[in-house]
This record gives C-alpha cells, sequence and structure tokens, in this order.
C-alpha cells in the first residue's frame, strides 16, 4: 500500500519537475522504488541502453540467417541476411559487371526522395491552407469538410490505377499519391489544432488591435504549428508508403521499383536490400522533420 | 474624454441542450463610467463581472441595451480598450520584447522602431534583463506582467483587466497590486478591474460596484475615499476596515439570499 503512494508520488513530482518527454521516456522500472531521488532517462549508462536495444536485432537477424540457409522457408527462395547485405553493397558501390543492379543505389534513393520530397510539399501546404481557413471559416468548414470525408476512407492503394490512367508512368502519379497520403493527416491535424488554439489567444489578438488577417498569420497559425508538425510526421511515414507502392505500379525507377523488379528477376537478396533501404530513408526523414520541429517549436516542449 | 456608458445591458446565453433553459448571465446593468476613473467589479463567481467586461471589451454583444464608449456603440475588440485577462494570454512563442513589440508592429512598425519603446516598458514593468526570454521561462507573475506591457505599449486610455492577479499567491499579487497603482498614478488611465477580493477592491479603486449572481446585476456602489496615491498599508486604516466590514455584509447578505432561494 505504502509502496504504492510513494511511487505515485514519484510520478507526480515528474509531471511537475520535468518536460514531458522526459516523462515519456521513463520506463516504469526507473519510476518505481525511487521515491527520494528521481532518475531520469539520461541516467542509464549508454552501454546498458545500447547493450538492451541491440538484443532482438541480433536475435532477428540470427534467426533469419539460420532458417534462409536451412532453406526450410519460402520453400528454399528466401535471401540469407549475409546475402542480402552483399546484395546492398554491389547495388551501392557494384561496377557495371557486377549485377544489374550494380551502382544503381544512389539514383534509386534520389529518385524516391524526389517523389517523396515533392509530393509531402504539395500535400502539406495544401492541407494547411485548406485546414486553417476551414477552422477559422464556419462557411469553408460546412463546403470543405463533407467532401473531404467522403474522399478520406478511399485509401491511397486503391487510387493507384485511377492515378496511373490520368497521369500515366513515371514522376507524376507518384507525386500524386504521395500528395493525396500525406494531405488527410495533415489536414485533420491543422483543424484540430485550430479549432484548439481558437479563443484566448485570437481574444488577445483582437484587442492588440489584430485584423482578421493578421490574427490568421501571427496568431492562429503559429498557434497551430505543433498540432501541424505533428500531423506532419505521421505524413511522413505515410508518404514514404505512398512513393513505394506507386513506383512499384507505375515507375521506371525508384526504390520501389528496384523492389518489385528484383521480385521480377528472382533477384530475392535485392528485395531484402530494397526494403532495408526504404526503412532508413523513413527514419531519416522521421528524424530530419523532428529536428525541425525541435528547433523551431521549443515553445511548446512544456507541460504547462 | 473616453466615458464608458452602460445601459440597460442584458446577455442571456442559449440554454446548450434541447431542453435547458437559457440562462440570464447580465439583466439590466447600467453603468457610467467617467474618464480616469479606477473602477472594481466586485461579487462572487458566476454574478456576471467577467461578462459585463466582455461587452466593453467587445468580445461579446448584449442581447439587449447598449454598450458606449465615447457615445459610440462598441463594435467589436480594439487596441484603444487593452485587456488583461485571468491567465496572462501573452503568445508562447514569441520573446518577451516580441510579446511587447506585438501591437506596434501590427501598425507596421519597424523592429528598430519599436525596440526603444519595447525596453522602455519592459523596463516599467521589471522585465527588461529578460526580455530575450521566452514566457514558458517565466514566472506567473512575471507572465502577467508581459501581459500588461503588451497593453500598455499600445497607450489605450481604457484598461479592462478581468482578476488579473486572481491565479498569483499572495506576496507576488501584493507586489502586483503596487505596480498596478504606481502605473495608474503616472498615466490616470480609465480602469475596470474585476474581483472577488474586497480587500484588493479598496485598496486600488476609487469606486466599487458590488454584483449579484442569478440573474448577474449591479446592487450597489461605493466610493472609495481613501488618499492617494495608496500603497498596502492603507489596510491599516479605519476607513479601509470599515467599508472591507460593510462590504462583507453586503456580499455575505446577498450570498445567503441567493443560497437559500436555491
Amino acid at each position: 500500500m505504502t509502496g504504492m503512494t510513494q511511487r505515485r508520488s514519484a510520478n507526480s513530482e515528474a509531471a511537475i519537475g520535468n518536460r514531458t518527454r522526459a516523462i515519456a521516456t521513463m520506463s516504469p522500472g526507473e519510476a518505481r522504488g525511487q521515491n527520494k531521488k528521481l532518475k531520469r532517462s539520461g541516467s542509464m549508462p549508454w552501454w546498458q541502453r545500447f547493450g538492451l536495444a541491440v538484443i532482438l536485432p541480433v536475435l532477428f537477424v540470427i534467426v533469419w540467417q539460420y532458417v534462409a540457409s536451412t532453406g526450410s522457408f519460402g520453400g528454399g527462395m528466401l535471401p540469407t541476411f549475409t546475402d542480402s547485405v552483399e546484395a546492398l553493397r554491389v547495388w551501392m558501390f557494384g561496377q557495371a559487371g557486377d549485377s544489374y543492379f550494380a551502382g544503381g543505389w544512389l539514383a534509386s534513393l534520389g529518385a524516391s526522395a524526389l517523389r517523396v520530397f515533392s509530393g509531402f510539399s504539395i500535400g502539406a501546404v495544401l492541407a494547411i491552407t485548406l485546414g486553417l481557413f476551414s477552422g477559422v471559416s464556419q462557411n469553408v468548414r460546412g463546403m470543405v469538410d463533407p467532401f473531404i470525408t467522403i474522399l478520406r476512407p478511399i485509401s491511397v492503394t486503391a487510387w493507384v490505377p485511377m492515378a496511373l490512367i490520368i497521369f500515366g508512368i513515371g514522376y507524376a502519379p507518384a507525386i500524386f499519391l504521395t500528395a493525396l497520403g500525406t494531405f488527410f493527416p495533415v489536414y485533420v491535424a491543422t483543424l484540430a489544432g485550430v479549432r484548439y488554439s481558437e479563443g484566448s489567444l485570437v481574444h488577445a489578438a483582437r484587442m492588440l488591435g489584430a485584423n482578421k488577417r493578421q490574427t490568421l498569420l501571427r496568431v492562429t497559425l503559429p498557434a497551430t504549428l505543433p498540432s501541424i508538425a505533428t500531423g506532419m510526421r505521421v505524413a511522413a511515414g505515410i508518404a514514404w508508403t505512398c512513393v513505394v507502392v506507386a513506383e512499384m505500379l507505375g515507375a521506371k525507377s525508384g526504390l520501389g521499383y528496384t523492389l518489385i523488379l528484383a521480385y521480377n528477376q528472382f533477384q530475392f537478396d535485392y528485395i531484402a536490400a530494397a526494403m532495408a533501404s526504404i526503412g532508413a530513408a523513413g527514419y531519416l526523414t522521421d528524424k530530419l522533420i523532428e529536428q525541425l520541429i525541435q528547433r523551431r517549436l521549443r515553445w511548446a516542449m512544456t507541460t504547462s | 474624454m473616453p466615458n464608458i456608458t452602460v445601459r440597460g445591458a442584458e446577455v442571456k446565453f442559449p440554454g446548450t441542450k434541447k431542453h435547458s433553459e437559457p440562462v440570464l448571465a447580465l439583466s439590466d446593468v447600467n453603468l457610467s463610467i467617467p474618464d480616469q476613473q479606477f473602477v472594481c467589479l466586485l461579487g462572487p463567481s458566476g454574478c456576471g463581472k467577467s461578462t459585463l467586461l466582455n461587452l466593453i471589451a467587445g468580445f461579446l454583444e448584449p442581447t439587449d441595451g447598449e454598450v458606449l464608449v465615447d457615445d459610440e456603440p462598441v463594435a467589436g475588440p480594439g487596441p484603444e480598450r487593452g485587456v488583461v485577462f485571468q491567465s496572462a494570454n501573452v503568445f508562447p512563442w514569441l520573446t518577451c520584447a516580441q510579446n511587447v513589440a506585438f501591437g506596434p508592429k501590427l501598425r507596421g512598425k519597424s523592429k528598430a522602431e519599436v525596440a526603444e519603446q519595447v525596453d522602455h516598458y519592459l523596463e516599467r514593468v521589471g522585465l527588461l534583463p529578460f526580455k530575450d526570454r521566452l514566457p514558458m521561462e517565466l514566472s506567473g507573475g512575471m507572465r502577467q506582467r508581459l501581459s500588461l506591457a503588451r497593453v500598455l505599449i499600445n497607450d489605450p486610455p481604457i484598461l479592462l483587466m478581468d482578476e488579473p492577479f486572481g491565479a498569483l499567491d499572495a506576496q507576488t499579487r501584493i507586489i502586483m497590486q503596487e505596480l498596478l497603482l504606481e502605473l495608474w498614478e503616472r498615466d490616470r488611465k480609465t480602469v475596470i478591474f474585476v474581483t472577488h477580493d474586497i480587500d484588493e477592491a479598496l485598496l486600488l479603486a476609487d469606486r466599487v460596484y458590488v454584483m449579484s449572481t442569478r440573474p448577474g446585476r449591479i446592487l450597489d456602489h461605493v466610493d472609495v475615499p481613501l488618499a492617494r496615491p495608496r500603497n498596502y498599508q492603507v489596510s491599516n486604516d479605519k476607513a479601509f476596515r470599515d467599508l472591507r466590514q460593510s462590504l462583507f455584509e453586503q456580499l455575505h447578505d446577498d450570498a445567503a439570499h441567493s443560497a437559500n432561494v436555491a
């Protein structure tokens, strides 16, 4: 019983004293039994954190290598881990004679990244603009929101054939699908953010002399940025999904195209290499956005 | 000469659900506040004192009656009526200096043009050393001083204050009250100050309007004859204590009465 109370008081101390991030990263084990001195996540030694993080990936690789080399899964066609690493090496640094894919990695990554960047930018700008206007104007919301509610349940993958009919093969359908996939989460987050930030700060701006346009640009938009940022992080993950699907079906370049080409040519080790590349690209995109957010939105990082 | 006139003002909020009755927040409120008067609206929570302030600020329209400033009906908020809210409501993404510069910059002044003024007003509320800090790095009292500075830089003839020190601890509140008195002695703006604290009302005001609940209305007004400039010592005066006693009884009787009715 007393242990329970102590634990609870340790938690509330954390809620008051620390930033949300510290609480989110604090494991239950750290909160327990430290009723006087609260341990922070940073106080775990680096080798312990590294050791814990590495256990599952290492186990995964060992099982993968074993299963693939015995040939007991996937009719013996599962590529081994070591073959896949070798494929990635050749794909990245190989000479023209080594393989059909040799040396093409950077170009593939570049093509996909360009599509993600273009589609994401277009989708996000449209979503933020429309979300802001929907948030502040009942008329715009009344017109736009029902239409978006109808379109939203149609998954981006369902749009692929239509996008290919409209835009043909190449960059355009991938950019369209990525923009579409980006639009919905950013729009929803922007609208929710505007409606949440309406009120007191808008009153403050108005009594200081701001007109409607100034209030929108100088108060509503910055107040909504944390919400927009959250939507954009979700959207970035979706954007990479969209681009891979689009490239598999309607492009002649990019990581998704390599993925499906390797499948069709029975070069299964390149499938794993492409998957790893897509994962790394998505991870880096997320980190990049996180960095931008942390730099610009320091004011929104506290609990109070 | 900005004077504020409220004539027969009524505010009725529609019921939120299908069958709930509309709420009469203010009923038949009449006020006439001359230029440079410091007025307190005193009453328990729910008496509509903030609603009345929001009418004058222009955040709200009366469902009946009229609100005039300088004989012109109030149409929306404006920089000639500065508002200090209960929670500071400063812009959390702007530094102290940027918060204070917000008003002048809306009118197209450049950063360089307002820099000197910004420093001056930050100095007056004691925040100059913190000019490049974000509001989250300030204490509650400092944030409230910041919200005062960003209003004062607009030099509004009318200052509307909605329980601005209600969320502060007792010591900070006294310091803020004395700061406000000091600023008022220099500028002599018309101030309408909402509070439920009798001592605060008597320390600050020339005239105290006593308000009552269900429906919100003005019961009475009391003129405070205490000499100015005032500071916290004024609470030792006999006149102060007599007024406090009579206001307390008035509020207590009214609260007891409405408790019986309910």
